[in-house]
């Protein structure tokens, strides 16, 4: 039996926005799959509501419910009233998390792993000698996994091949061209460890569109995963290091991210340290910093050139860029840059690929399901190039084609943006 | 609860992933979209087929067990809570386009197919599904028909009952029963389907819809026209009309409308003006322009104001979000909105407002108005506080005395949102009681035992 949790005022008003007038079923996911009242926005709303009133106790079912939500805030997009849907999910998880026991796994990774980089970086390693040895494919093409858990299968199936070497900040090249500016950037804890060159890549249209930019080595996880499984307090430590880090250096006009998860945490930075005296202040003014890679080239006054692509793509919007972040038109003004690449748009393309974080580990069956969706979706558009903007995306559709046997490639934005951009 | 017989018989017509009973569950079918009603049923069932439903009325009946048809739920008038208890049918699941029919013009759905989706799916042929109800995107095309769903588009296309040709309903004894065909005319007996379209889910459970089509009209204009007095709004709204023309959109907003709205989307609405009307005109490009020219040429001899016109697909949406933004932006000013959608005739547009503001001010309280006015139904919406009790009452008063002038001017109580649980007490007033008498004799007919959706209408 959970402890008495009193919800505070200023989350009691949010949940009294809700006019449940039905609008979010349209696109909550679980929802579509389930059609069941309960496993949607809504229904979450009217639980958490009856909780807040005492009415109901922190059982079972209503935490499996909670649990169930893939925190893509599509929801949020098509809400007339304006819940703030997001950020009662990050209470209610909060609450789950604090009072009920958790996978001591999780836990583990959550404190202990996540917020150390060269804790990340050595299981980073791990894997890839996990891969050398050639025990990973061993592993895919016995299945024995399966037998153990069909989680622990696909999450094998899922690790994509990992780069001989992690992102080194000593290899960049500083910029020949006439400065416009200077900026920070945001490396993140998983690009760097697996798909470096999207982190070359973005350095690298930085310095082409005439910036120069900073990469401070004692950046840290910006808790997204954290925010997100409701352990609030590692979050707030780790907000705090990362504001130290950043507002430290001098003379940048923007923080620079190619994740949609870590731009949206960091946005949020100043939400979750509203309250703290020391912090509320700085903490404004590095989320207002913080821009995502397409936000800001889409958005500076550089005339940017681009070389000719011949190429057929499809864009699938992070739900952390086009729902949390409002970032829709930005990826699409870039791409249509960029002469003789076609981008044909995919039906539901701002509808979650499944992946939502560890979801895809949490509640596989569901994620899969909206992957199976999800692709096909994109073989309708006939794309031969299948772009995102976020590195969790991006492990899920990649698992999705290889799975399929698709001949489709999945790339970041800013690999294509690169490839086309001219010095 | 739900009693334990009638659980294990349900388990022998379905599977027990499609029944569900715990409180959580409840609780959450316990509402649709009207605000303040909430009455928890004792089961729900997610039910995948026809048959399924024949069943589940064929044990309701034995058992004399009430039964509630549920859509998505997203109706304002209470139509899918269980008043007094019962079993829900959601019947989402039933959601397959079955067939468009380009030669004939028509679509056979089954009943549980997002509005929006089967709009989107016949456009791709260029035919169109006219009736546009605020909840395309949720609500479901039976509810649409258990309700008679309107929409911005009325006036021009009609409503949802205007479209549909056929249904296959389940009876609440049990039976299926199909009624109407592909022809456009058919006088073989009663009309069946033109009486279950709008009967709120009393007479019976709707599984396929016939749907008749038209041709996706070419070009659109629209005209987004400020006025400083809402007399020469409505006068406007008046002439176009008498003058023959048939705008396929005529939409009128009040000032405490369009402050919310600018305060919501800040488009560079002004102030202080009584009323904005958004007009638009669909159909054969020079039909469209030549009715255009007109519609302009009234607006300014009603002393209209400024008159915004749209040259483009974009700058249309851009105009028309200013009156579909109408919604959010109310309920975003306020925790609880209560808004009922009167109908009077057109010529009465003038006196409602006008009559409706004096109520306002006589309870000191917050009501806006927006609406169809070229058919002449208005969503009167308060904006209130369910925390504030003393509010609620006041506003309960002032409804009774709004529904009373709309039935006074020759109106309804109702255009669009039905009766449901919410107006009960109203429709006497609203029909006599004659007319009540002849719709119960009906019901019973359909109904002997009262085990579908009890407790509404009447």
């Amino acid at each position: 039996m959970s402890k008495k949790y009193i919800i505070d005022e200023k989350d009691y008003e949010k949940l009294l926005r809700c006019v449940h007038c039905g609008y979010c079923l349209t696109n909550c996911p679980t929802y579509k799959l389930t059609d069941i009242e309960t496993a949607s926005t809504r229904g979450r709303l009217a639980l958490m509501r009856n909780f807040a009133d005492s009415k109901i106790p922190l059982s079972a079912n209503f935490i499996k419910q909670i649990n169930m939500c893939l925190q893509c805030r599509a929801c949020e997009t098509n809400c007339p009233a304006g819940v703030e849907f997001g950020k009662l999910m990050e209470t209610y998880r909060t609450i789950i998390f604090t009072t009920t026991k958790q996978s001591f796994i999780l836990k583990f990774i959550l404190k202990h792993v996540f917020p150390f980089p060269k804790r990340m970086s050595f299981t980073a390693k791990l894997l890839k000698y996990y891969q050398r040895t050639g025990l990973h494919f061993l592993l895919q093409k016995i299945k024995i996994l399966g037998f153990f858990s069909k989680t622990l299968e696909i999450m094998n199936a899922m690790l994509p091949k990992m780069p001989s070497k992690f992102f080194n900040i000593q290899e960049i090249t500083p910029s020949k061209k006439e400065k416009k500016g200077q900026v920070a950037f945001f490396s993140g804890c998983i690009n760097p460890l697996f798909f470096p060159k999207i982190n070359y890549d973005t350095v690298s249209l930085l310095l082409k569109s005439g910036y120069d930019v900073i990469v401070p080595p004692s950046q840290v996880c910006c808790g997204a995963l954290h925010i997100h499984t409701g352990d609030q307090s590692t979050a707030k430590e780790l907000a705090k290091k990362n504001i130290d880090i950043f507002l430290n250096l001098t003379d940048t006009s923007a923080i620079i991210v190619n994740a949609a998860g870590c731009g949206s945490t960091m946005k949020g930075y100043k939400e979750l340290l509203k309250e703290d005296k020391e912090y509320s202040q700085k903490a404004k003014i590095f989320s207002d910093k913080v821009k995502d890679i397409t936000e800001f080239l889409a958005n500076i006054e550089s005339n940017l050139q681009f070389k000719d692509l011949n190429t057929t793509v499809t864009f699938q919007d992070p739900c952390h860029l086009y729902h949390a972040q409002k970032i829709k038109e930005e990826p699409r003004i870039l791409l249509r840059k960029i002469p003789g690449l076609k981008l044909i748009e995919m039906k539901n393309h701002e509808l979650c690929c499944g992946s939502a974080g560890i979801y895809n580990i949490t509640n596989t069956s569901l994620s899969m399901l909206l992957l199976e969706e999800k692709m096909q979706q994109i073989r309708l558009t006939k794309a031969n190039l299948v772009l995102t903007a976020n590195p969790g995306c991006l492990i899920q559709l990649k698992f999705g084609i290889k799975y399929l046997r698709l001949p489709i490639e999945v790339k970041h934005i800013v690999e294509i943006l690169n490839e086309a951009m001219i010095e | 609860m739900i009693d334990n017989n009638i659980l294990k018989k349900l388990e022998e017509i379905l599977s027990k992933e499609q029944i569900l009973t715990s409180p959580e569950d409840l609780i959450c079918y316990s509402y649709d979209a009207t605000p303040l009603i909430n009455y928890k049923p004792d089961a729900v069932v997610i039910v995948k087929s026809a048959e399924e439903i024949s069943k589940i009325l064929t044990l309701a009946n034995q058992t004399n067990t009430k039964i509630i048809p549920r859509g998505s739920g997203t109706g304002l008038s209470g139509g899918s809570i269980a008043v007094q208890g019962g079993i829900i049918l959601q019947l989402t699941k039933l959601n397959k386009i079955l067939e468009i029919d380009t030669k004939n013009l028509t679509a056979l759905v089954e009943s549980g197919v997002i509005t929006s989706a089967l709009q989107e799916t016949v456009e791709e042929k260029g035919l169109f599904y006219p009736p546009d109800p605020g909840s395309v995107h949720s609500s479901t095309i039976g509810g649409n028909a258990a309700e008679n769903a309107g929409g911005l588009r009325g006036l021009k296309y009609g409503v949802t009952k205007d479209y549909i040709l056929g249904l296959e309903t389940v009876l609440p004894t049990g039976e299926i029963i199909q009624t109407g065909n592909k022809t456009i005319k058919d006088v073989a007996g009663y009309d069946l389907t033109k009486l279950l379209v709008g009967s709120e889910g009393t007479l019976g459970i709707f599984t396929k819809i016939l749907v008749k089509l038209i041709p996706l009209p070419q070009y659109k204009k629209t005209a987004l026209v400020y006025f400083e007095k809402l007399i020469n709004a409505s006068g406007t709204v008046s002439q176009i009309i008498s003058s023959h023309i048939l705008p396929c959109t005529l939409e009128i907003m009040d000032s405490t409308v369009i402050n919310c709205v600018e305060d919501y989307i800040k488009i560079g609405l002004p102030r202080t003006i009584e009323a904005i009307l958004l007009i638009e005109c669909d159909g054969n490009k020079e039909t469209v322009e030549s009715d255009f020219e007109k519609i302009i040429e009234i607006c300014k001899n009603n002393n209209s104001g400024q008159i915004n016109i749209s040259n483009t697909e974009e700058e249309s949406l851009k105009l028309t979000s200013a009156r579909r933004a109408s919604h959010s932006a109310l309920a975003r000013k306020s925790i609880t909105n209560i808004a009922k959608d009167i109908s009077i005739p057109r010529s009465k547009l003038t006196d409602a407002m006008t009559q409706i503001q004096s109520v306002k001010r006589k309870y000191n309280l917050t009501i806006g108005i927006y609406g169809h006015a070229g058919d002449g139904n208005l969503h009167v919406t308060a904006l209130t506080d369910e925390r504030n009790k003393e509010e609620l009452q006041k506003v309960e008063f002032a409804f009774e005395e709004i529904l009373e002038i709309a039935v006074k001017l020759g109106g309804t109580i109702t255009g669009e949102h039905g009766i449901g649980i919410e107006k009960l007490k109203f429709l006497p007033k609203a029909i006599g009681k004659t007319n009540i008498e002849l719709m119960k004799g009906i019901k019973k007919v359909f109904d002997p035992n009262n085990i579908l959706n009890p407790g509404k209408i009447f």
